[in-house]
């Protein structure tokens, strides 16, 4: 089946053309003046060739603004992502929308809010619940630990069940070498991976992470590299300065992916959040998130490179008002400055804790969000003047005209799981909450939707590249 | 002028101002104050300090700005002890740090300012710390607490290659692993083979407190 794709007609702009130009100002300044520190020698030296300039002894990097900007037109401005069932492939760029889930560290209860350490069968679960919805059109996986599992193998293992369990599409994640195992199971199944490099905020690029660029580079996977600034930690803690920070971060790193391998698919990825300054957690429920999402991906826009935004979740602990709230007006206003991949979904407090039934709900604010996105048709027919002519004042009814009948389903959203019933018959089916309902369908789902099965020679592969990963963690005293 | 200076240097950490501190504590030891006194006053502004934030009067840019302050006036106050042949009074010995490939030092700053607040002496070993620099600091100053901050979920299993090099360096058995940071949990620290985990600032000072052997309640906890 293919997924559901959505398009962003007309994206909504939250800053002034001025204001873009001076943000955009900035970063040329920051990249160049103040540089970056790359933590990685090879690094030092790949990009000293290319003409940036390199202070060496304290392995920092001054981008000049000539290299980047040819840097930025080396990068395609859309993109195909390749999966082994051609049904789930992906276009980034353009004005294309996709979704996809987080993962984080713990499962939750949602009924209690208690994290709980997940086993491997419960990462199976999710991932055969993320490979069912077409609303979702990537992942990487649900848990970032598990039961049993030495914590250094958590990210081979989880990768291997991804493949196994899904064709979707589903990013790698880097340090501790886990990228090198990912890269080697994405080819070894014939399902491309995109990369997710986390930088080390501000301005510094640890040795694992660079280390894994050029993995990905090599592998021609495409590069998502991702900050992880805190406004008023890691950041300034304004916006627009918080902004400018970030984007040379992520152009210091697209930089060296086009020089490494020019033309190599590149898409900006934000996770940007203020700092909690009572507790010094990271809101990813705070709606300032909104704010600086909607400007980030205005900036990639005007820099006609594809983007992510991945700072939308909840702070709060139970799949709750607050929990809704935070990521439904992170996801509508997100969505409509038209970014190419919206992660959000399945965790409940920030990336720590996650829950299918939550992912179900999720996918209820993608709906909406694609609602939205569909917009107004205006035309003769939908204006329905004839119409309104004909059925007039009371007792005119429109419920049993044929121009209902055709234009209802495309005009209203009719929710899977929220409760649209009246409240007698909401009673008498159980008085049940929609988070009852989405437990339900977690059942439902699982008992009825099989993945397709990777073939026995691929499954092979994945086993042997695990035996290898164990071994090389062994032999490095890791585990 | 013993209480003029005192007053300067506990002004400087209530101001957050770095330079006045350090200018203060060199004063201090220049107008031949007792260090040991010094460092009293300096545990009173910082304990304030712990307070106002408890009481939530006071926000982490008021605790981090304070804690950088008496950073720079406490290595003057205590090279003086040292030379003086004296002893610090401390409730413990700490040493803390972000681990390897995490720069993330809210979390840590908190329980390093708080540990202070209330009478421990604190090793700080920075952010972005290879486990290697937790094992030296630990050998060199032979702490009764090794505390391990990582923010990221990625980067709270470097916590695990630490304990491993304790291990390794037979150091394991003399020092109490405390971990910390937004992605662990009891069962993720019990994993890895820590000693304790608390999920806040003056909880870990509360576990730290219990571990040397003082129950009652400590400084800057509002309860």
């Amino acid at each position: 089946m293919s997924l559901q794709t959505l398009t962003v007609e007309e994206p909504t702009n939250i800053l002034s053309p001025g204001q873009v130009e001076m943000i955009h100002a900035a970063t040329l300044d920051i990249l160049e003046t103040t540089g970056l520190v790359f933590e990685h020698q090879k690094a030092l030296e790949v990009l000293d060739g290319a003409g940036a300039r390199v202070d060496h002894a304290k392995r920092r990097v001054h981008f000049p603004p000539h290299l980047v900007e040819a840097s930025m037109r080396k990068c395609p401005s859309s993109f195909s992502v390749q999966t082994r069932n051609p049904d789930h492939c992906i276009r980034f760029g353009g004005r294309s929308l996709h979704f996809m889930p987080w993962a984080a560290m713990d499962a939750v209860d949602p009924a209690t809010g208690a994290r709980v350490v997940p086993t491997t069968d419960d990462e199976i679960a999710a991932v055969r619940i993320m490979d069912a919805l077409d609303q979702i059109h990537a992942h990487y996986g649900a848990y970032f630990n598990f039961q049993g599992v030495h914590p250094v193998m958590s990210m081979p293992v989880k990768t291997s069940i991804g493949l196994r369990n899904s064709t979707k599409l589903q990013a790698a994640v880097s340090g501790f070498d886990w990228d090198l195992w990912q890269v080697k199971m994405g080819q070894a199944t014939g399902q491309e991976m995109i990369g997710t490099p986390t930088g080390s905020p501000p301005l510094t690029w640890g040795e694992p992470v660079v280390e894994s660029v050029f993995r990905y580079a090599e592998a021609g996977f495409p590069v998502f590299p991702t900050s992880g600034q805190v406004f008023g930690g890691s950041a300034p803690a304004t916006l627009a300065g918080a902004l400018a920070v970030n984007n040379a971060e992520l152009i210091a790193i697209l930089v060296l992916t086009q020089v490494l391998n020019p033309g190599n698919r590149f898409a900006a990825s934000d996770y940007s959040q203020p700092i909690g300054m009572r507790s010094g957690e990271a809101l990813l429920g705070a709606v300032e998130n909104a704010l600086a999402g909607m400007a980030f991906t205005q900036m990639w826009r005007h820099y006609d490179i594809p983007c992510a935004l991945a700072a939308n979740g909840s702070d709060s602990k139970l799949p709750d008002y607050q929990c809704a709230t935070e990521k439904a007006i992170n996801a509508v206003t997100q969505c409509m400055a038209g970014p190419s991949l919206f992660l959000c979904g399945g965790s409940v407090y920030d990336e720590l804790t996650w829950s299918p039934a939550v992912l179900l709900m999720d996918a209820e604010i993608f709906d909406m969000v694609g609602r939205i996105l569909q917009g107004i048709q205006v035309n003769e027919e939908t204006l329905a003047v004839d119409l309104i002519r004909q059925v007039g004042p009371i007792p005119g009814f429109y419920l049993d005209k044929a121009h209902t009948r055709k234009w209802w389903p495309h005009e209203q959203l009719v929710p899977k799981l929220a409760d649209k019933q009246s409240h007698g018959q909401w009673e008498k089916t159980g008085s049940k909450s929609m988070l009852d309902r989405a437990q339900e369908r977690v059942g439902t789902i699982l008992a009825e939707h099989e993945p397709i099965p990777l073939p026995e020679d691929h499954a092979r592969a994945l086993d042997e590249i695990l035996e290898e990963a164990e071994a090389y963690y062994v032999q490095k005293g890791m585990m | 002028m013993v209480t003029s200076v005192l007053e300067s240097l506990k002004h400087a950490i209530l101001e957050y101002d770095e330079d006045a501190a350090e200018d203060a504590a060199r004063r201090a030891i220049e107008e031949g104050i007792d260090p040991l006194v010094a460092i009293d006053a300096l545990t009173e502004a910082i304990r304030a300090v712990g307070d106002g934030f408890e009481r939530e009067e006071l926000w982490l840019p008021d605790l981090v700005g304070a804690a950088n302050a008496m950073k720079r006036a406490a290595p003057v106050i205590e090279e003086e002890i040292s030379r003086r042949g004296q002893q610090r009074r401390s409730l413990g010995r700490v040493v803390i740090g972000t681990v390897f490939g995490d720069i993330h030092d809210i979390g840590k700053n908190m329980v390093v300012t708080l540990l202070m607040a209330n009478g421990f002496e604190v090793h700080d070993v920075g952010v972005n710390a290879p486990a290697e620099d937790f094992v030296a600091a630990v050998k060199e100053h032979r702490p009764d607490i090794l505390a391990l901050s990582a923010l990221m979920t990625v980067t709270c299993q470097e916590q695990l290659r630490v304990i491993q090099g304790l291990e390794q360096e037979g150091l394991r058995e003399g020092v109490k692993v405390m971990v910390g940071g937004a992605a662990i949990s009891d069962d993720f620290a019990e994993q890895i083979g820590a000693d304790g985990y608390e999920a806040s600032a003056p909880a870990a000072v509360v576990l730290a407190r219990s571990w040397v052997g003082a129950q009652s309640t400590p400084q800057g906890d509002a309860a």
